[in-house]
C-alpha cells in the first residue's frame, strides 16, 4: 500500500469538510427560498386609486378581494381589504373546501301507485333476462325474469342523496304525487334467482330525468319541482309537488336519512310475482315543514345571515318575498318586498359585503344591455331593517364593466350610503399565429374592480381597485386557462380572513 | 456517533463526483426541454407550472432523484474488489448498525442536496423562461406584462416547488416520506451481494409500492383504514429491509 503524503494526512484529519459544505449549502438554499416563498409575495398586487370624491365618502365600507393561483391545497392566495378607504394586502391560506350539507345526487323515477300494484302485477308479461354482477374475474352471471306492465296513472318519486362535508350520509325518498297521462307507459320490474344479490331485484319503475318528458303529456298541465338548498347545519329541500302527494308546497328540513343498509332492510309491503318486496311507491326518511310556500313560488337563494338564514323567493307574479329564520330554523318573519318586476325578466344576486345584507339586481326591462335596479336589503334581529334601491339609470352603461350586472354591492355601517362594485374590464387585441397567417383576436380582460359610492341615487365618490392580474390576459385572448383567479369572498369567508389583517 | 459521522463524510467523499455528474445531467435534462417549451409561441399564454408539465420536468426530476439515491451507493460498489476503498471499509472497526446508519445518512444528504438543487434550478430557470415567453409573445400580443410579482407567482405557484418546500403539515409529512424512504431502501438493497440483492430489491419494491400509495392518498383523512394500513405496512417493510441489510453486512464479514 503506498505511503500517505503529509497533504493527504492533513486532509484525513478533516474528513467532514466536503459533506458539511454541501449540507450547509443545501440548508442555505432551502432557507433563502423558503423565505422568498413566505415573504416574497408582491406587496403591490392590489392598488386603490380614488378618482373623484372626498375621502369621507369611503368611510364605513369594508370590501375584501382575493387573487388565487394554482391547485388547492397548494394554491397561493393574496387578499386585500379596503376599509374606510385604506387598502391593506396580505398573504392568506388558500380557500378551504365548502363544509356543511350538500347534494350528492337525485334519482327521479315513476312508479305504479300502491292501489294499482296488485292488479298490474297480475297482468304483467313475463320474459327471461340475465345480467352480470361484480367486476373483472369476480363477475357472475345471474338469470331471472323481467315483468312488463302498462298504465297511465303514474306516481312520481324522487330519492335524494345527501352528503355532509363531502361524505355521503344517507338518502330520503319522497312521494311527489300522481299524474294521469294521456297515453299509458311501460313499467319494468326485475326478479333474479335466489343466488343473486337482493339489490338486483326491483319493483315496477321507470327512470326519468328532470321532470316528465314532453312526449308524455298529462291530462292537465301539472308540473312538480324539487330544489336542494345547501346550508351549513341542515339539509333543506324546497318542494312543489303534484296533487296526491302527502307533502305540500314549501321548504322542508330533512330530519331522518336512511343509509343504503337501512334501505335494504325496509320491510316488504308488496309483492312482484309472489316474491315479497318493498314497494318503490313507499317513501322513506322523514322531512319537517319549516316554511309553507305558495304554488309556483320558486326559491331564488338561501343565504346565511347574522343570527340565522334568509330565504328569498319569487312568486309567479314576479314579486319577491323574504323569509327570515333563526338559528333553529324557526320562521321569524316573512314579507313581500316592495320590488316589482315582470315575471319573465331575470335577476342576479351579486356578492354581498356584509353578513347581514342581501343584494338583488333586476334585469333592465327596457334595455337588457343596461344595468337594472339594485336593491340592498339589511336584516337585523330577524326583521328586515333597511331596503335601499339604486335605480339602474344611475349606473353608467359603459363598455369597461363587462356587462350590466354588478359584482357586489353593500351599504356602509349606518346604512347612509351604498357601494357598488363592478368588474373593471377593457378589450385587448392580438394577432395570433395560425394556418400560415396571423389571425386577429380580441377579448375583454379583467383589470380589477370599479367602485362607486352612492347617496340618494347620486354618485359621491368613484375609485378603482386594480388587481395585478395581467398574467391572465394572454390566456383570455388566446383561449387558455386562467392563471390567477380574482374573486370577492363571501361574508362567511371574510370573517376567517379578518384575522390575517390584524 | 462520531464514528458514524466520520464514516458518512468518508462515503460522501467517495460518491460526490458520480453524484455531481448525475445531478448535473439531470439539470441539463430539465433545463433544455423547459427553455425550449418556453420559447415556443404556442406556449406564450401558459403558466410556468404548465410549461414544466409540458416539458416533463417533474417526471425527469423524479427519475434523477431516485437515481441520486442509487448514485449515493457508489462507496458500496467500491467496497467490492481490491480497491483501496475496499480495504478501508473492511478494516473499519464499527458495529454493523453504524455502517448502515452511515450509508443511510449519506443517501439522505445526497437526496437533500438533490431537492435543494432542484429548487434552485427552477428558481434560476424561471426568469429565463419568462423572458423567452415574452419574446415569443411579442410578435402576437401588443401588451407587456409588468414584472412585479411575476417571479413569485410563477415559481412559488409551481406544483414541484410546493411539494419540495412544504408550508403546511400534511405536505411536510409527504416531504419527509419522500426524503426518508429512498434513503433507507437504497443502501439496504445495495449492501446485499448476488442473488440476495434481488430478493432485497423485491422487498424494497413492495415498500416503494406502499410509499407511492401513501403519497397518492395525500388529500385523504389520516384516520382512514387504508392510510393507516399503508403506513403500517411501509414501517414494517422498512424495518425488514434494514434488518436484512444488517444481516448482509454480517454475512460479508463472515465471508472475509
Amino acid at each position: 500500500m503506498p505511503q500517505k503524503t503529509n497533504a493527504e494526512k492533513q486532509k484525513n484529519r478533516r474528513p467532514y469538510r466536503a459533506a458539511l459544505v454541501v449540507l450547509a449549502a443545501a440548508l442555505a438554499v432551502y432557507a433563502a427560498l423558503a423565505a422568498f416563498r413566505l415573504a416574497g409575495w408582491p406587496r403591490g398586487q392590489f392598488a386603490f386609486t380614488a378618482a373623484n370624491g372626498s375621502e369621507s365618502a369611503w368611510q364605513g365600507f369594508t370590501l375584501y378581494t382575493a387573487v388565487e393561483s394554482g391547485r388547492s391545497p397548494f394554491a397561493l392566495r393574496l387578499a386585500a381589504r379596503l376599509q374606510d378607504g385604506v387598502l391593506a394586502t396580505c398573504s392568506v391560506p388558500p380557500q378551504s373546501a365548502q363544509s356543511g350539507y350538500s347534494y350528492a345526487g337525485v334519482r327521479e323515477f315513476l312508479t305504479v301507485p300502491a292501489a294499482d300494484h296488485q292488479a298490474l302485477d297480475a297482468a304483467a308479461a313475463k320474459t327471461e333476462i340475465s345480467s352480470t354482477s361484480g367486476a373483472f374475474f369476480l363477475q357472475r352471471r345471474f338469470y331471472g325474469h323481467a315483468y312488463l306492465t302498462e298504465t297511465d296513472r303514474v306516481q312520481v318519486m324522487e330519492e335524494v342523496t345527501f352528503q355532509e362535508n363531502g361524505r355521503v350520509i344517507g338518502s330520503v325518498r319522497l312521494d311527489l304525487g300522481t299524474v294521469k297521462l294521456l297515453e299509458p307507459v311501460t313499467f319494468y320490474a326485475e326478479l333474479y334467482e335466489d343466488a343473486a344479490p337482493r339489490r338486483m331485484d326491483s319493483d315496477y319503475s321507470l327512470n326519468i330525468d328532470n321532470g316528465l318528458p314532453q312526449s308524455w303529456p298529462g291530462e292537465t298541465e301539472e308540473a312538480y319541482r324539487l330544489q336542494f338548498l345547501p346550508a351549513e347545519d341542515a339539509a333543506l329541500i324546497a318542494v312543489d309537488p303534484l296533487p296526491g302527494s302527502p307533502l305540500s308546497c314549501g321548504v322542508y328540513r330533512v330530519t331522518e336519512l336512511l343509509t343504503e343498509a337501512e334501505v335494504a332492510a325496509l320491510p316488504a309491503d308488496t309483492a312482484v310475482d309472489g316474491t315479497p318486496m318493498t314497494a318503490l311507491s313507499t317513501p322513506y326518511g322523514s322531512v319537517e315543514l319549516i316554511c309553507p310556500l305558495a304554488a309556483g313560488e320558486t326559491v331564488c337563494r338561501l343565504l346565511p345571515v347574522e343570527g340565522g338564514h334568509a330565504l328569498l323567493t319569487r312568486l309567479t307574479t314576479g314579486a319577491f318575498r323574504l323569509y327570515l329564520f333563526d338559528g333553529g330554523w324557526q320562521l321569524q318573519s316573512e314579507q313581500t318586498l316592495p320590488i316589482r318586476q315582470d315575471p319573465a325578466a331575470s335577476y342576479t344576486m351579486p356578492e354581498r359585503l356584509r353578513g347581514d345584507e342581501l343584494v338583488l339586481q333586476l334585469q333592465n326591462e327596457q334595455d337588457p344591455e343596461a344595468p337594472g335596479d339594485t336593491w340592498v336589503l339589511r336584516v337585523s334581529g330577524g326583521q328586515l331593517a333597511e331596503s335601499i334601491c339604486l335605480p339602474g339609470a344611475a349606473l353608467p352603461a359603459a363598455d369597461d364593466t363587462g356587462g350590466p350586472w354588478l359584482a357586489a354591492a353593500g351599504l356602509n355601517a349606518d346604512a347612509t350610503a351604498l357601494l357598488t362594485v363592478q368588474t373593471a374590464c377593457h378589450t385587448e387585441t392580438a394577432r395570433l399565429p395560425g394556418a400560415g397567417q396571423t389571425l386577429p383576436a380580441s377579448a375583454l380582460v379583467e383589470d380589477g374592480y370599479l367602485l362607486r359610492v352612492w347617496q340618494g341615487g347620486v354618485c359621491t365618490a368613484a375609485g378603482t381597485l386594480a388587481a395585478n392580474v395581467q398574467a391572465n390576459w394572454r390566456g383570455d385572448v388566446w383561449g387558455g386557462s386562467r392563471q390567477l383567479n380574482l374573486s370577492l369572498p363571501a361574508p362567511g369567508e371574510t370573517a376567517a380572513l379578518r384575522r390575517y389583517f390584524e | 456517533m462520531k464514528q458514524t459521522l466520520r464514516y458518512t463524510a468518508w462515503c460522501w467523499r467517495l460518491c460526490r463526483r458520480p453524484l455531481g455528474m448525475w445531478l448535473a445531467l439531470g439539470a441539463a435534462a430539465q433545463a433544455v426541454p423547459l427553455l425550449w417549451a418556453a420559447s415556443r409561441p404556442a406556449n406564450a399564454a401558459y403558466s410556468y407550472d404548465w410549461l414544466q408539465n409540458s416539458a416533463g420536468t417533474p417526471f425527469v426530476f423524479a427519475v434523477f432523484y431516485l437515481g441520486a439515491a442509487v448514485a449515493a451507493q457508489w462507496p458500496v460498489r467500491q467496497a467490492a474488489g481490491r480497491s483501496r476503498a475496499a480495504f478501508t471499509i473492511l478494516t473499519f472497526r464499527m458495529p454493523r448498525r453504524c455502517l448502515l446508519a452511515g450509508h443511510i445518512l449519506n443517501t439522505l444528504l445526497a437526496l437533500f442536496a438533490a431537492m435543494a438543487g432542484e429548487l434552485a434550478l427552477l428558481f434560476a430557470l424561471c426568469p429565463a423562461a419568462l423572458a423567452l415567453q415574452d419574446a415569443a409573445a411579442a410578435a402576437s400580443f401588443a401588451f407587456a406584462l409588468p414584472a412585479a410579482g411575476r417571479l413569485w407567482w410563477a415559481w412559488a405557484g409551481s406544483y414541484t416547488v410546493q411539494l419540495l418546500l412544504p408550508v403546511t403539515v400534511p405536505v411536510a409529512a409527504m416531504w419527509a416520506l419522500v426524503l426518508a424512504v429512498p434513503a433507507v431502501l437504497a443502501p439496504a438493497v445495495a449492501l446485499h451481494r448476488g442473488a440476495h440483492r434481488l430478493a432485497a430489491a423485491v422487498l424494497a419494491l413492495a415498500a416503494a409500492g406502499c410509499w407511492v400509495g401513501l403519497l397518492y392518498r395525500n388529500g385523504e383523512p389520516l384516520c382512514s383504514p387504508l392510510t393507516l394500513g399503508l403506513a403500517a405496512a411501509l414501517a414494517a417493510l422498512l424495518a425488514l429491509t434494514a434488518l436484512s441489510a444488517l444481516w448482509a453486512l454480517r454475512r460479508a464479514e463472515i465471508a472475509r
